[in-house]
């Protein structure tokens, strides 16, 4: 076959395999690994350029937003919504509040805190600790629960919301319990079972410090 | 022709009786390259060595000029299948030339009368139905053996082998057209006569285009004695208007007669012809003018050689490509190696202009990188000043986001149930008291949920109609009881005023009555006593009343 063909033809075609092998090796091997990491370097920059451009442009439009939330925001600092769920002050705010509602008594029950991921807040590395406090109050007058109701929600620490609510008349005012009334003797003519939940902010390394555990994402 | 210049450069090995003629055929020129003789000494080598360097190594087409050659025509091939009808083919071709090796086929074309029409007998159907063919065959001779030694010698590879008057028939055709031009019909009978450096005159006679006879004859060159070179052709082309008489040829038949020859021997011989036809004579280079090539400078132009070699050596197609074992074997690995280098130069090309342009695409991607990251320093700078003069405002930008963007989430989520009560207080008035009430926000306390019944639906659908949106998150349950001292009647009335004004005042809620005074209940047993002392009381009366409130949170 070599007679036929000649030592020249074969030289060629081994030339030319040869060079096919070595422009395939570089080609697949070297030149489009290569093009595809500097696609994907490529890719990962205008992504990052966008993202900067994009958050820049909003800082720039939130900029005069954020200075007038800024007194909202101080005021939820001041109210406690950011920061742990003080068990103490709890205490000393709800017998403020039973104090100024006028309320005969208020039985509480702080339950554990929960952490929970929010949507909103996962940005700033934020996750939101819920507590449960059940409460029963004995009061003279409904109108004082109600007192201490919007107190609960408008006085006290961080976030709270009443997730259930029952009031139920005891007694009749009647000649009886106005005598004991008058006589200074507390009758308890309605009593109220309360049930809140208590919300604060507060950063996923505070949350881990003080062992509270993290549960799947609320829906609020 | 018309495009000569992507015609093939070959080696034209024109083979006559007496020596192997050596042209070389760009589509420039036709350029003789030498002679050698049969007998040469060292023929095998000498040719070998001419077609490496002096001809370039071209492929190499071999044409036959010499007398032996023989043609068959009128052959015709029995009706049979197209998978059948190439091994008829070569088993007539061995019948018709059993002791020549190389044989080959021509397909004849008919006209229209010549093919059965219908309705004619059987047998004679059966004799023209068939295709025509001409077959040829040439004697494995000394010259072809010696001719085909040096090729396998050469290494070239080879383009065919070919009979000169076979492939010179579409020339002849070519030249009788062009002559004709517009001013006439091209004749029926074209007669070409060409004297080659050998001193053999090739005469190609072509009828309707199709070769209808060849004869090569010896003629002394025209030596300065142009009358008895035009004797001797006048006499071999009567000699040929003689046999063609036996094809059918008339006396009278329009002819086209075609001579290749210097002008002053033109001249003796126009002299002689007295038959009517279109007498034309050119040079070579005349001719192949007229035929659209160039076949450059020759010694002598009354020679027809280079024109044939010119013609047959760019030809991409040939007429008749005559089956040649010997070169075949020669030739089909030379071709497949050639079909090989084809493919890897083709592969090559490819896998160089991809490496090319992913190189170049590459060095793009990678000149836009550093411009990217050029305009991500500047972003970043920009980005890293907004935030700092966010920094500097003291908070932080996220937090910020995160605490108002949650509180506002957590109000919204938030039941009011001090106006939910207070709107409750309205709805009673002044008359009407509860003994215990209970409000449920149904997020926490689904347990809770009562169940829905028809007339909750029945409102839902009617607030719908209104174009309300009726919520169901915060479910009020009112417990009422009315005094002995007024009437089943008069408790049930205001219970339902009651619905109404609630319904009134919570447009978006569901208000039903669950319970309303006195009301029958089939549902329960029904027990009590009655007698000395004993009267109906308050429970039995039945005085109480349960009034359910579903709605939005606030």
């Amino acid at each position: 076959m070599i007679k036929l063909i000649g030592a020249k033809r074969l030289m060629i075609i081994l030339v030319l395999a040869g060079l096919c092998a070595v422009l395939a090796g570089v080609s697949f091997g070297l030149i489009k690994p290569e093009q595809d990491a500097a696609k994907r370097q490529l890719s990962a920059l205008k992504s990052d350029i966008s993202f900067k451009t994009t958050e820049t442009a909003r800082f720039r439009q939130e900029m005069a937003e954020i200075q007038s939330e800024k007194n909202t925001f101080q005021s939820l600092q001041s109210v406690g919504f950011l920061g742990e769920q003080s068990r103490l002050e709890a205490r000393k705010r709800i017998e403020a509040i039973q104090s100024y509602s006028r309320v005969l008594s208020a039985r509480y029950n702080i339950g554990p805190g929960v952490i929970s991921n929010v949507e909103t807040a996962t940005e700033a590395d934020q996750v939101l600790m819920t507590t449960e406090i059940k409460i029963d109050l004995d009061a003279l007058d409904d109108a004082d629960v109600y007192k201490f109701i919007s107190l609960m929600e408008n006085a006290f620490i961080g976030h709270v919301s009443v997730t259930s609510f029952e009031l139920q008349r005891v007694l009749d005012l009647n000649e009886v319990t106005l005598r004991q009334i008058g006589s200074g003797i507390p009758a308890v003519l309605v009593k109220a079972k309360l049930v809140l939940n208590w919300k604060t902010l507060l950063s996923r390394q505070q949350a881990a410090l003080i062992g509270a555990g993290t549960v799947a994402a609320e829906g609020m | 022709m018309a495009l000569a210049l992507m015609s093939p450069n070959r080696t034209v090995l024109l083979i006559a009786d007496d020596a192997l003629f050596i042209y070389s055929v760009t589509a420039r020129a036709a350029r003789f390259i030498d002679a050698v003789a049969w007998g040469a000494d060292d023929f095998v080598r000498t040719v070998e060595l001419l077609l490496r360097k002096e001809c370039g190594g071209k492929p190499v087409l071999i044409l036959n000029d010499m007398t032996d050659q023989y043609f068959k025509g009128g052959q015709r091939l029995p009706n049979v299948g197209m998978m059948d009808k190439q091994g008829v083919l070569k088993r007539k071709l061995q019948v018709a030339f059993p002791n020549y090796p190389i044989r080959g086929a021509l397909q004849i074309k008919q006209k229209k009368g010549e093919r059965p029409a219908p309705g004619t007998d059987k047998a004679a159907s059966a004799r023209v139905a068939g295709d025509l063919y001409l077959f040829a065959g040439v004697p494995m001779a000394e010259p072809l053996v010696k001719t085909f030694e040096a090729v396998k010698a050469s290494m070239v590879a080879v383009a065919g082998f070919t009979l000169l008057p076979v492939e010179a028939s579409d020339m002849v055709r070519a030249l009788s057209v062009k002559l004709a031009a517009k001013e006439r019909r091209p004749s029926e009978w074209a007669i070409f006569i060409g004297q080659h450096q050998s001193g053999a005159l090739r005469q190609v006679v072509t009828r309707n285009g199709q070769l209808a006879m060849t004869r090569i004859t010896g003629v002394a060159a025209p030596d300065g004695d142009y009358n008895a070179w035009a004797m001797d052709v006048y006499q071999e082309f009567k000699a040929t208007l003689g046999y063609l008489s036996r094809y059918g040829y008339g006396g009278d038949d329009t002819t086209d007669l075609m001579v290749v020859a210097t002008p002053e021997a033109s001249d003796a011989l126009e002299r002689l012809v007295d038959v009517p036809c279109h007498y034309t004579s050119f040079t070579a280079n005349e001719a192949a003018r007229l035929l659209g090539m160039t076949i450059g400078v020759q010694e002598n132009a009354g020679f027809a050689d280079a024109l044939h070699a010119a013609w047959c050596g760019r030809k991409s197609k040939f007429i008749l490509k005559m089956d040649a074992a010997e070169l075949t074997r020669i030739h089909q690995p030379r071709q497949a190696a050639a079909a090989v280098i084809f493919m890897l130069l083709a592969g090559t090309a490819y896998l160089a202009w991809d490496t090319a342009s992913g190189m170049q695409s590459m060095l793009a991607a990678q000149s836009e990188i550093s411009e990217q990251k050029r305009i991500l320093g500047q972003v970043q700078a920009e980005y890293d000043q907004e935030v700092k003069r966010l920094e500097e405002m003291g908070f932080d930008v996220k937090l910020i986001q995160a605490g108002l963007n949650t509180f506002q989430s957590l109000e919204t989520a938030r039941m009011d149930v001090v106006t939910l009560l207070k709107k409750i207080s309205d709805g009673l008035g002044n008359e009407l008291r509860i003994d215990k009430i209970t409000v449920n926000d149904l997020a926490y306390n689904q347990a809770k949920q009562s169940a829905v019944d028809l007339t909750r639906l029945r409102d839902a659908a009617v607030a719908a109609a209104n174009g309300q949106e009726l919520q169901s998150n915060v479910e009020t349950t009112i417990h009422m009881s009315f005094p002995q001292t007024i009437t089943p009647e008069e408790g049930r009335k205001q219970i339902d005023d009651l619905e109404r004004r609630l319904k009134s005042i919570l447009p978006t809620s569901i208000v039903w009555i669950e319970k309303n005074v006195g009301s029958k209940d089939y549902t329960e047993t029904t027990s009590g006593e009655v007698g000395a002392n004993k009267s109906l009381t308050a429970e039995e009366l039945d005085m109480k009343a349960e009034i359910r409130i579903t709605g939005p949170l606030s």
